[in-house]
């Protein structure tokens, strides 16, 4: 029996050495990400942009040191906290800077247009004005109207209708705003809305000694900015497993909403299958851990909490948790 | 993948590969061994394979088969030591430990089963053998539930057992096989199972070689599936086609020592890793 112990010592060994190690091949090119981007911003109006850097495991750096520079300064000027200023109307790139770890200078990129900050539109509550005569008028021929209707816009064109049954020519026109601070008008009957307010142009004309006008009040309202508010994308299987469809990323009063849409497909027979919010599909070490799967097919969705920015995270990464795989 | 049907596996492995005919009354034939394996790799449903966080399953297990009759033999198979355990998770960008290593010893499930000899006719030995799964070990273990040491469900295995010597040349060898019906429980798929082995005495019939192949098919009639667990981490409805092979030295006048090797031919719903085993056995 002594030459059996021996034996009995190396099963015990053996069970008590089984060790090792998995690496991890998580390496994504560390990325920096404008996480509001916005297409125009209007005049008289601020915005802070900001930008998030994901280093080489696409783990989300707090506080890094993001330099911002305006390609165009003389039509946005960018403060080092990101608040970019329009400075006059025009398109400017503005852009976030950043040396990864590995010395790679970052840059992302957004382009702005900038705008008028107001945009003009006919006064609801006006009243029908159209031809006023001069006291000294004795008749009331010739008439002066505005005929083309006002579109939400910066700027405007008036076009007016003469008529004097002489078939005469338009005379000389005078255009007047009430408010030159709200709204502008020049001498060719183009109004420019300056503020927001409420102003009245009136044009007129002097026929034979008789002056003749008419009025168009004008509603000159803020523009609202507006963001990227929702994304879509696919499902694509990385693995042996069934997984296909397409979703969707949304902001809602409650936070983010994911929606998975009705063509959406997943292996059922996977075991311990979860999804996650990520911007490295090679591990969920920084990824934001949704739940586990319990609908295989169909619409359905899940509601995020508001902490989770929409900008936040690259990828929806379907994972089989008890062995550390992505499946899509 | 799921460790169940790995350790389903295991147990089959461990039980059927001692190539012993019925044992006489009041003989018996043990053995106490190990049985490891390490896999990277699993079959999916579709049989394709996938990788897979490194995954082990040790198991330090006694087998025992005893002539109650000169017709009837007791056998049963207990896993008496089970580790289950993945390597650590390490990132090879920067060094982080994403999750530590980890494992779950526990008792396993036991097999306890009846062999009955039916008939010889010439050379052909026929017997039956009705083997209980028993749920001893632990359906739910570790962090996440999955480093469990039992598939938690009782299962009833029947199978009918066949053999016959044959040669080749001046050499003996023998053949057995036997096909059989697992009938699970706990919305397991029922299995049908089919088996060869055939083997030959070499070294004035000191050493035994040995090869088989072992197929587990799914009859796909479970009700278990990660919809209707609500994403559990049981699978369900697994199959493998498995080769394998075994030296037993007959060292002693009643004992010896095995070895033995298997590999998986294909498979849906298995690790894809190569097993080792070896243990001591006695005759006594």
């Amino acid at each position: 029996m002594y030459k059996i112990k021996p034996l009995i010592y190396i099963l015990c060994l053996l069970f008590f050495s089984c060790s090792g190690v998995d690496l991890i091949d998580d390496y994504v090119p560390p990325t920096l990400r404008i996480s509001n981007a916005i297409d125009e911003l209007p005049i008289g109006s601020s915005f802070e942009l900001r930008a998030s850097y994901f280093n080489n495991v696409g783990e989300l750096i707090e506080e890094a040191a993001i330099q911002w520079v305006s390609l165009n300064p003389e039509i946005i000027s960018i403060e080092s906290n990101g608040t970019a200023t329009p400075i006059q109307q025009g398109t400017a790139q503005i852009v976030a800077q950043i040396t990864s770890e590995e010395g790679v200078l970052l840059e992302s990129i957004v382009t702005i247009k900038v705008i008028s900050n107001v945009v003009i539109e006919e006064n609801p509550n006006t009243e029908e004005v159209g031809m006023e005569e001069d006291e000294n008028t004795q008749t009331v021929t010739p008439t002066l109207e505005i005929t083309n209707l006002i579109f939400e816009q910066t700027s405007h064109q008036f076009e007016v209708n003469y008529q004097d049954g002489n078939q005469n020519s338009t005379p000389e026109l005078n255009w007047v705003s009430s408010d030159e601070t709200v709204l502008e008008v020049d001498e060719n009957g183009v109004i420019t809305a300056v503020t927001s307010g409420l102003a009245s142009i009136t044009v007129s004309a002097l026929v034979s000694d008789t002056l003749i006008s008419a009025e168009n009040s004008i509603q000159v309202i803020a523009l609202v900015m507006e963001t990227i508010t929702s994304y879509s994308g696919n499902l694509e299987t990385k693995s042996g497993y069934t997984l296909e469809g397409s979703f969707s990323l949304s902001k809602t009063e409650d936070g983010l909403l994911l929606e998975l849409s009705e063509d959406y497909i997943a292996s059922s027979t996977l075991p311990g299958l979860y999804v996650y919010l990520s911007n490295n599909t090679n591990t969920t070490a920084q990824a934001y851990g949704i739940g586990a799967v319990s609908v295989f097919s169909g619409a359905h969705s899940y509601q995020l909490p508001t902490n989770i920015g929409l900008m936040d995270y690259q990828y929806l990464l379907y994972w089989c948790k008890p062995f550390n795989v992505k499946v899509g | 993948m799921k460790k169940n049907s790995i350790i389903l596996v295991a147990l089959l492995l461990f039980t059927s590969v001692q190539g012993q005919w019925i044992n006489e009354k009041g003989k018996g034939y043990y053995k106490i061994g190990s049985w490891s394996l390490l896999a990277d790799e699993h079959y999916t449903d579709q049989g394709i394979v996938d990788p897979n966080a490194t995954r082990g399953l040790f198991i330090n297990s006694i087998y025992a088969q005893y002539g109650l009759s000169t017709k009837i033999n007791l056998i049963t198979y207990i896993p008496f030591l089970v580790k289950n355990y993945q390597f650590a998770q390490v990132s090879q960008t920067n060094g982080k430990v994403y999750e530590p290593r980890q494992e779950y010893n526990g008792f396993g499930d036991i097999n306890l089963g009846l062999e009955y000899g039916l008939k010889t006719a010439g050379n052909w030995v026929f017997s039956t053998t009705l083997t209980f799964g028993i749920p001893s070990g632990k359906s739910q273990a570790g962090s996440d539930g999955s480093y469990q040491t039992g598939d938690g469900e009782f299962n009833q295995l029947l199978q009918f057992n066949f053999g016959s010597g044959y040669g080749i040349g001046k050499q003996n060898f023998y053949l057995k096989s036997y096909f059989g019906l697992n009938n699970r429980t706990q919305g397991f798929s029922d299995e049908v199972h089919s088996y060869f082995e055939t083997g030959t005495q070499v070294l004035k019939n000191k050493l035994l070689l040995l090869t088989r192949v072992h197929w587990i098919k799914p009859l796909y009639n479970g009700t278990l599936s990660a919809e209707s667990s609500n994403g559990s981490i049981f699978a369900n409805n697994m199959e493998s086609m498995i080769l394998g092979g075994e030296m037993a030295f007959q060292i002693g006048k009643k004992w010896g020592v095995s070895a033995t090797l298997t590999q998986p031919l294909f498979g849906k719903v298995i690790f894809k890793a190569t097993t080792y085993s070896g243990g001591i056995f006695f005759n006594l």
